[in-house]
């Protein structure tokens, strides 16, 4: 009876001791937000509103989505946290059903993210070589998915942008009717001529830096403002002359990276942190 | 220590005892392994819908059964035959005492990628599908009620039943099995394939043009007929009418679902793939072949719509040779192992 006693005593502590010793404790992390903001010239932007042009010719945009690629955040030493090979924003929620499925929108937040300071943010706009792939690679609900609608061919590979929505081509301006459709599909053209559409764009300056705190959201926003897309001062799209581009080679690809231009250079500003 | 081995030889014979007395037997599905070409990617499957041999079987029967229509007329299968890449072969189909559909009935080629169902995009998963034309009033007119006590009280179902889903006959089980049975119509063995693998013999000279056409931004085929399943599976108004005859033909598409003006007129991009076996075509099946598809795409931009995809409509400028070759590489896409498999037949 003894034996059996100690062995039952035995078994006891060993339950106990296990509880006590499971895992080791989780570390405490926390997440961040990127967002792109989409807006009128400071005002609010929805997919398929209509706008008026500076020279007063209403326009609305039905389509807008990027692929924004190899995002990573910049840490004090210098180092890189990639949050994410690719991601696919779309910034124009409210467009025909055609448009992306699956959920994505003009936002997207990372999780489990060691908590500290950070000195900025890193990613490029469009997909790398390396992504732009067959894509029977990717599942359905992979970013890269061709049912996102962002596929093209196997020569040409993904449009990285995309943009369509309708104007008003009459002289009269009198935005009775968006008659005419306007669309820009960014990306490489089909030819395979070296990816210069796909920029990296690096924000580490004084007012980049951000802090991670553990059990909270850091929020990383750029505003983006459609108008400056299009009607900037310098080089603006002529939405009725310059109303489609496939990233052909020739004229097609010039209005594509003109675009983009406007996108980046014009359009994108990253709001404080 | 003598006392110890006596307790634990007792323990034994009692676990041994329990172990002979089982109750009734569980039968634990097989799981089904979709053949999947190797340039495909993996479909999505339910979570709670996972594939196994036992519902894909009971799914088949399920298919091509007559019974499970109001009058013991009309299955699946009636309006979708597996030699004509699972489509129907007249304008609309027939539904019990002769009544018409409003639409053609859709191919089920590959329907397994395909992340919205119905030419507008009603229903988002296969399962949800299944189960529309079996009570829909113009295709099977079922009574749920009628086709459960038909199932419970045919002893083949009843097993097929019990071995799918350890359980009796239920309307979520006739769905899910369908649903299962669908996804694995994976088509992907057509001479297209195999010229894209390496045989460069596969495809005519014609076919291979027409591939080169369709490729480029002279066709513009490409644009909305995509990748590996040759559609973007999204939703599009592709100019075949002025929006007048649109709206005089009563049919509003996607707009139907969503209510949205955008949508009007906006139908679902098929899958090209076995699209020769499919004939007729378009939504309302008034294009009686390919030629006059690419016949009717090549005048595309005579035709005003709101919504037409016309970002996507700039050129086609096709001459005869240009037609010809695209309804050449059409037919390339035409897997006779699939349209003759008899694992998809009864």
């Amino acid at each position: 009876m003894k034996q059996i006693q100690q062995i039952f005593f035995l078994l006891i502590a060993v339950v106990i001791f296990s509880g006590c010793s499971r895992e080791a404790p989780i570390p405490e992390v926390g997440s961040v937000k990127i967002e792109f903001s989409p807006n009128v010239n400071g005002g609010d932007f929805a997919g398929s509103e209509i706008y008026t042009s500076p020279e007063g010719r209403d326009y609305r945009i039905d389509v807008f989505r990027m692929y924004v690629s190899e995002i990573s955040l910049i840490k004090e030493d210098g180092s890189e946290v990639l949050l994410s090979d690719i991601n696919l924003f779309d910034l124009a929620n409210g467009g025909p059903a055609k448009r992306v499925k699956h959920g994505f929108t003009a936002y997207k937040t990372y999780q489990e993210i060691e908590p500290g300071s950070y000195k900025g943010i890193k990613f490029g706009i469009g997909i790398p070589d390396r992504l732009n792939d067959d894509p029977a690679s990717y599942a359905l609900d992979h970013p890269l998915s061709i049912s996102n609608q962002m596929y093209w061919s196997w020569r040409s590979g993904y449009r990285y942008i995309t943009l369509e929505g309708k104007v008003d081509s009459t002289q009269a301006m009198d935005g009775l009717a968006l008659g005419q459709s306007f669309g820009y599909h960014i990306g490489k053209d089909s030819v395979n001529s070296p990816n210069v559409i796909y920029q990296v764009l690096t924000f580490d300056g004084p007012e980049d830096a951000f802090t991670v705190v553990e059990n909270q959201e850091a929020h990383i926003e750029f505003a983006v403002d459609v108008e400056q897309i299009f009607f900037p001062d310098s080089d603006p799209i002529d939405l009725v002359n310059e109303a489609i581009s496939h990233s052909v080679p020739g004229e097609q690809f010039n209005l594509a990276k003109r675009v983009t231009t406007n996108l980046i250079e014009k359009a994108l500003t990253k709001k404080p942190f | 220590m003598k006392r110890f081995a006596a307790v634990a030889f007792i323990v034994s014979v009692l676990l041994a005892f329990n172990a002979c007395d089982k109750g009734p037997e569980i039968h634990v599905p097989t799981p089904y392994v979709l053949q999947i070409p190797a340039d495909f990617p993996e479909p999505l499957i339910p979570a709670d819908n996972p594939m196994t041999v036992e519902k894909v079987e009971l799914g088949k029967k399920l298919f091509y059964d007559p019974n499970l229509s109001a009058d013991g007329t009309v299955s699946c299968a009636s309006c979708h035959f597996p030699d004509r890449g699972f489509a129907d072969t007249t304008v609309l189909s027939d539904g019990v005492e002769g009544k018409l559909g409003r639409r053609n009935a859709m191919a089920l080629t590959n329907i397994a990628y395909s992340q919205s169902l119905f030419w507008d995009g009603g229903v988002n998963n296969l399962e949800d599908q299944a189960l529309h034309p079996i009570i829909d009033e113009v295709e099977m007119a079922a009574d749920p009620a009628e086709v459960l006590s038909y199932l419970t009280n045919n002893e083949e179902y009843y097993d097929m039943f019990a071995k799918a889903y350890d359980g009796p006959p239920t309307m979520l089980g006739v769905v899910n099995a369908i649903a299962s049975f669908e996804r694995t119509l994976i088509s992907g063995n057509s001479p297209y394939d195999r010229y894209i693998a390496g045989d460069l013999t596969a495809m005519s000279e014609a076919a291979i043009r027409g591939m080169k056409l369709f490729e480029t931004e002279k066709s513009e085929c490409f644009h909305c007929h995509t990748g590996f399943n040759f559609t973007d599976d999204g939703f599009q108004n592709n100019g075949l009418y002025d929006y007048a005859e649109y709206i005089a033909k009563g049919d509003g598409g996607r707009a139907e679902i969503t209510g949205r003006q955008l949508d009007e007129h906006l139908f679902k991009t098929p899958t090209l793939r076995n699209i020769e076996l499919t004939a007729p075509y378009m939504h309302d099946g008034s294009l009686a072949t390919l030629e006059e598809v690419v016949e009717r795409y090549s005048t595309v931009n005579s035709r005003y719509h709101p919504n037409k995809n016309d970002v996507n409509f700039i050129n086609m400028d096709l001459n005869e040779q240009d037609k010809a070759d695209l309804v050449a590489f059409l037919k390339a896409l035409t897997d006779e192992e699939f349209s003759k498999n008899p694992a998809f037949r009864p």
